[in-house]
């Protein structure tokens, strides 16, 4: 059995045993045996990685289904884009199973946890390996589904279970695009499988915008974007994080999410030959980038506001899918993936040193009594601004210089999300480790720095995303952009103009887009440490409350200059969008569902007359409407 | 001659059928249908169909129909309290929608007959034809050519036979 | 065809049996004599042969069809446990026979040739589910049950037969070949049309067969009788009858209509909308778990007359594996409800609701987890049997030339999106909701059977070619 073939059977080994000896495999057992499976589909993939010639190789299972003359294998490709996925999957993976295992030790789920994560790093796995799209559909509604059960996983509270339900749902209605896709693809191509897909589009002649190549390319779009919450399906990412933070970290942050981003790159060679979706692409991330840091910039929940930055960053990724970026978005998810990552789990030390307090109005001053957290999660917080020289600021540079290429306004927005972006997280990361404790005195009493097995994949996370960035080190500082060049080959079929940048330009952009972040950074010190303003309560920033919150800003000339017309906005923004155009499109079909539902219910009244009565009147309808030929003339 | 007693046969059928329909005493409309079947049963013997009709008057005549009489008998043995009398008031409730739409799934059907193409049409309806019984034909084809059908209805009677007996047997409550 | 000879004698020799004062031979007795029925079956596979001047035919296709409702009816006797062994008010051996003897109709309407056989057949199995639904003669809501059914059913089969005819008098054939040549003939002389007699005659056969499958606008029934009826019989009306029903009505509007298709097809697309949109949006609402699974049957009329619909060289397979997908999540999820709610009953609970199941999971790993995994197939969850079934029909489906079919398609996984929020109610009280179900004690039989659909329910997922190859 090839190597290929054990990597995503590891986890599904350790799937089954937690899986069916929950209760019996004693709780010290059972992370260990996840972490174990998942470590060893990293040294698999490693090895892979290593001994990697260049060539695509396709491992065939078995014939899966054959339906007329198509034929679906369950077959594995490893190629470029896969071994980096997997590398990606599997080495934070393993990471994140370590560190549960000291998150979850006082939960009575463990086991079921474990098995869980265990199945997800088994459909990730198969998404990203399968050879041909059905069998990446199989891996996605796999993930699809383990993250609806973790999300879930504490279940006590009933809101949990909606927030999974509604997660499931709205990835559901992505798959519904995702399918059609599919059934497309097969209509027109009489294949899935990838290699015959793309070579039939690299021979067929296809021109630029081909109408079938549009419809596909949406439709396919449609999927990514509830996997990869873009607007509109994001809401079910922030309310996701109802799951443990764990599972926020490795689902929601560093590979469900980017199942979208991959699919995409995968299928490069159909977006590149359709112009007008990769327009609605960049300019659907753009806005969800925009959208959501902007809301996150007054959260007040440290997991909410983190959620809303991976909505934002997944938005940065899909603006560079959209300027045919692919190299640049790929190097973005990896480097999204560590710090991230890193953030999440930092974000759950603190919580579990905080006895699951979330609310960063009632933390402060925490550097002192976490201090690996701190530093750790400090250096995430630049990685994530784009401050170099960390990984966050050569990847998100990366995708904003080809924007600039493409469009110029598409830059200047983007260049105002990574302001926000800055200015939340270092807010974060002030109200959160700087000033005074302002939590009650139990909690005080309670603080600890978390165990070994909970900051030592913080430090080598926290590693991994200071020197992410060298992975692709630009040739304007003198580096290779080594990840670009390995990836070459998954781009030859696609006909991508390449502009080259010019070095004078990219380091302007850099110059302007890291001052940019500095300032921002530079206001959220000022208001938040020198000011040491604290936010107000809930429900407080309006109404009949407003005075004590003018007071708050009139005192500060920043305030009024920022922060008023930055809540508005984010207000604005959360208030009326979230609320108005998503809960009404989205929730709304929900809800007219529902009370469609209760309706309907009403016809079924019981009587027998009635219902034959139905019937008949059917059958007259029927009658009448097959016989109008005859009727009518 | 034919085309008169035909016609005297509809409106028999015709008329007792209404009164079926629209009487409110459940007696009544029982004893009306019992001419509905006899009305039809005359209906078959005219179209040269002996057997269908002799079965006909068995059948419904002579076993379902007094099988429905013992039914209203027997579910009302405390007789009506209003007028003393032992029957049964049946309600009926939109007769008028209920008409309508009865109407018009006739008036289709009836379009459909009157604009039918019947392969083996016989265009003269009304002259004597050949008088011969059907009931060896029926016969023979049963044993032959249908004998399935003819077998397989067994298993449907001993279906319904347990079914009915089940279901009236006795039951401690 | 020796299935069904054999099937008729031995529900003879089971209320024979009945006269043993040992009620516990019954159910093995009747399981062995299910597998003799089925081995029998598989004596036709690959000789095309009619049977008795055409009365029917059986082939490939029909072995299969017959197949998968052998295989229903014995699961389903499998977990009806005897219908109660200390209980005094159960009869055992009629309920068996009964079972039998509704099996061989179902067999005829898979393999009928000539109309007639397809109504006594549809007559047997009625007849049959009549009685079956009244069977609780204790509780109101079975009486009330029956007695609809039987009143609406009988109606239904007026409508069956009033097409009968008027398709004899258009073609003056009861053969399903010979109708088809009757068309044929009817069309020439009519100098290229098709006359009224015709029209009415197809579509009424087509109301007649869509009440038995429970399809919109004709489904109104199905609630109330599967909600009466008791579970076992629900489990039994909602898998064998509807797969005899949609095999027969795909049976003869493909042989013998296929050249009228517009006059069929154009209704028959507005009732598959309809009734996917009502079986599925209606399930919603529902607080029972039963009368869930009652909407969920309609719903999944609606996809089944999906591959009837589509008229292509593989919808054969498609039918029958989404028929045999239905059917074994159907029967496990009946199983499952059926045990949960008696435990239940016993704690003064009786009720099925979703309720019912809350913390299923906490003490009965095994009965949550085959309910999870019938849900999800149900619903259409990849490497379950039921996303094959679905991915087959509508692959059916969007290969149809026709842009009707898109719309179809679009409206059926709109549905099924819908689909998972009911589905997930189950999953959701067994694995998450606060509640305590005791431990249920569950026979070695019970265990084997659930054990057995699920694994078959994955494994059909994970490996669809296995059966698909044979269909």
């Amino acid at each position: 059995m090839s190597l290929i073939t054990l990597i995503p059977l590891f986890p599904l080994i350790g799937f089954l045993i937690n899986g069916i000896g929950f209760r019996h495999v004693p709780k010290s057992l059972a992370g260990i045996i996840s972490s174990a499976a998942a470590f060893a589909s990293f040294a698999c993939a490693l090895t892979l990685f290593l001994g990697f010639n260049g060539q695509p190789q396709i491992v065939h299972l078995f014939d899966w289904i054959t339906v007329g003359t198509l034929n679906i294998s369950m077959s594995f490709q490893l190629d470029q884009l896969s071994l980096l996925m997997l590398l990606i999957i599997t080495g934070v993976g393993t990471l994140i199973h370590i560190y549960s295992i000291g998150y979850m030790s006082h939960d009575e789920g463990f086991g079921k946890f474990f098995a869980f994560l265990n199945l997800f790093l088994f459909f990730m796995l198969l998404l990203v390996m399968g050879s041909n799209y059905v069998v990446m559909f199989i891996g996605w509604e796999g993930v699809g589904l383990c993250s609806y059960l973790l999300i879930g996983f504490w279940n006590k509270n009933s809101n949990y279970g909606n927030a999974a339900r509604k997660a499931f749902i709205m990835n559901r209605i992505g798959d519904l695009g995702f399918l059609l896709g599919i059934f497309l693809i097969i209509n027109h191509f009489g294949s899935v499988e990838y290699s015959e897909v793309f070579s039939k589009i690299a021979e067929g002649g296809y021109s630029s915008g081909d109408k079938t190549l549009f419809y596909i390319t949406i439709l396919l779009f449609i999927g990514a974007m509830g996997k990869s919450a873009q607007i509109p399906l994001y809401t079910w990412l922030p309310d996701a994080m109802a799951g443990p933070t764990p599972v926020s970290a490795l689902i929601h942050a560093a590979t469900m999410v980017t199942a979208g981003i991959y699919m995409i790159i995968r299928s490069n060679i159909m977006y590149s030959l359709a112009p007008e979706t990769l327009d609605i692409v960049a300019w659907v991330g753009l806005a969800t980038a925009l959208l959501a840091a902007s809301i996150g910039l007054f959260q007040n929940d440290i997991k909410k506001v983190l959620a809303y930055s991976t909505v934002s960053q997944l938005g940065y990724m899909f603006m560079g899918l959209g300027v045919m970026a692919y190299s640049s978005s790929f190097f973005h998810v990896m480097t999204h993936a560590f710090f991230k990552a890193l953030l999440f789990l930092g974000a759950g030390s603190v919580i579990h040193a905080m006895s699951d307090e979330q609310d960063i109005r009632s933390m402060g001053g925490l550097r002192k009594k976490l201090p690996i957290t701190f530093i750790t999660f400090l250096i995430a917080t630049i990685a994530i601004s784009g401050i170099p020289p960390f990984a966050g600021f050569f990847s998100k540079d990366e995708i904003l210089a080809h924007v600039f290429e493409h469009n110029k306004l598409m830059w200047a927005f983007g260049v105002l999300g990574s302001i926000m972006t800055s200015f939340y997280m270092f807010r974060l990361l002030f109200l959160t480790f700087f000033g005074e404790f302002r939590g009650t005195e139990k909690q005080k009493h309670h603080l600890h720095e978390s165990p070994i097995a909970m900051t030592a994949p913080l430090m080598i996370l926290a590693v991994l995303s200071a020197i992410g960035g060298f992975f692709n080190f630009p040739h304007i500082f003198g580096g290779h952009a080594s990840l670009a060049a390995f990836m070459e080959p998954l781009f030859e079929q696609s006909a991508i103009e390449h502009v080259a940048v010019d070095e004078s330009l990219e380091i302007t952009l850099m110059i302007v887009s890291v001052v940019a972040a500095l300032l921002s950074a530079g206001v959220a010190y000022f208001i938040y440490v020198v000011k040491k303003t604290v936010p107000v309560a809930e429900g407080e920033e309006t109404g009949l409350q407003k005075v004590i919150y003018n007071k708050y800003y009139i005192d500060e000339l920043y305030d009024t200059l920022f922060v008023k017309p930055i809540t508005a906005l984010s207000n604005f923004f959360r208030e009326v969008i979230e609320f108005l155009v998503i809960d009404l499109i989205v929730e709304g079909v929900g809800k007219l569902v529902k009370t469609l539902s209760s309706e309907v219910r009403l016809l079924q009244n019981g009587t027998t007359g009635y219902y034959i009565f139905a019937m008949v009147l059917s059958i007259a309808a029927i009658l009448v409407w097959s016989l109008k030929s005859f009727l009518l003339g | 001659m034919i085309p008169f007693v035909f016609i005297a046969f509809i409106v028999l059928t015709v008329i007792s059928a209404c009164v079926v329909l629209w009487s409110n005493n459940v007696l009544y409309a029982a004893f009306s249908l019992l001419l509905t079947f006899f009305g039809i049963a005359a209906l078959y013997v005219l179209v040269g169909a002996d057997f269908i009709a002799i079965t006909q008057l068995l059948v419904y005549v002579g076993g379902i129909l007094v099988l429905l009489l013992f039914g209203v008998m027997l579910t009302n043995q405390n007789g009506n309290k209003e007028n003393g009398k032992n029957d049964i008031i049946g309600t009926n409730t939109n007769r008028l929608i209920g008409f309508a739409v009865a109407f018009g799934l006739f008036a289709l059907l009836f379009f459909t007959f009157a604009k039918a193409n019947f392969v083996n049409i016989q265009s003269n309806l009304f002259e004597s034809i050949e008088t011969f019984s059907t009931t060896q034909n029926i016969g023979v084809l049963l044993m032959t050519d249908f004998v399935l059908p003819f077998e397989v209805s067994g298993v449907l009677l001993m279906a319904t036979l347990i079914g009915a007996a089940y279901l009236s047997s006795k039951t401690k409550v | 065809m020796n299935a069904i000879i054999a099937l008729s004698l031995f529900g003879i020799s089971n209320l024979f049996l009945g006269f043993l004062n040992n009620r516990k031979i019954l159910l093995p007795a009747t399981l062995v004599f299910i597998l003799i029925a089925l081995g029998l079956n598989f004596a036709d596979w690959n000789h095309e042969y009619y049977w008795f001047n055409n009365m029917l035919k059986t082939n490939n296709l029909s072995v299969n069809f017959v197949t998968i409702i052998l295989l229903s009816t014995f699961l389903v006797v499998a977990i009806s446990r005897s219908f109660g062994d200390d209980d005094e008010h159960s009869h055992p051996a009629e309920y068996y026979a009964i079972l039998l003897f509704s099996a061989v109709g179902a067999i005829m309407m898979v393999t009928f040739e000539n109309l007639i056989m397809l109504f006594v057949g549809l007559e047997i199995l009625s007849v049959s589910m009549y009685v079956l639904t009244g069977s609780d003669k204790r509780s109101l809501r079975s009486n009330e049950a029956a007695l609809k059914y039987f009143l609406m059913g009988s109606f239904a089969t007026g409508i069956l037969l009033f097409g009968v005819a008027l398709v004899y008098g258009a073609t003056s054939s009861f053969d399903i070949h010979g109708i088809a040549q009757g068309v044929a003939k009817a069309k020439e002389q009519m100098g290229g049309a098709y006359g009224p007699l015709l029209y009415s005659g197809v579509i009424l056969i087509m109301v007649g067969l869509l009440f038995k499958i429970s399809a919109a606008p004709f489904h109104f029934w199905t609630p109330d009788v599967y909600d009466g009826a008791p579970s076992i019989f629900t489990a039994f009306m909602s898998t064998v009858v509807k797969t005899a029903g949609v095999a027969a009505t795909y049976r003869i509007l493909s042989i013998s209509f296929p050249s009228v298709y517009g006059l069929w097809g154009n209704p028959l697309v507005y009732i598959v909308c309809a009734t996917l949109i009502i079986g599925n949006i209606t399930a919603v609402y529902q607080q029972s778990f039963k009368r869930m699974l009652a909407y969920s049957s309609i719903s999944h009329a609606g996809y089944l007359l999906i591959t009837v619909l589509a008229k292509r060289p593989e919808t054969n397979s498609s039918l029958l594996f989404y028929s045999l997908a239905y059917a074994i999540a159907t029967i496990t999820a009946f199983a499952v409800l059926m045990v949960v709610s008696e435990a239940q009953a016993k704690n003064g609970k009786a009720d099925e609701s979703f309720e019912a199941l809350n913390g299923l999971a906490n003490n009965n790993p095994l009965l949550a987890f085959s309910l999870t995994i019938s849900m999800l197939s149900l619903a259409g969850i990849p490497l379950t049997a039921g996303f094959f079934g679905k991915f087959f029909v509508f692959s059916d489906a969007f290969s149809n030339p026709s842009s009707l079919f898109k719309w179809i398609l679009v409206i059926a996984i709109l549905m099924s999106t819908v689909g998972i929020y009911y589905y997930f109610k189950p999953i959701i009280a067994a694995y998450m909701k606060k509640g305590e179900v005791a431990k249920i004690e569950l026979s070695p039989l019970y265990k084997f059977i659930l054990i057995l659909t699920t694994t078959l329910t994955i494994l059909l997922g994970l490996a669809p070619d296995l059966v698909k190859n044979i269909f």
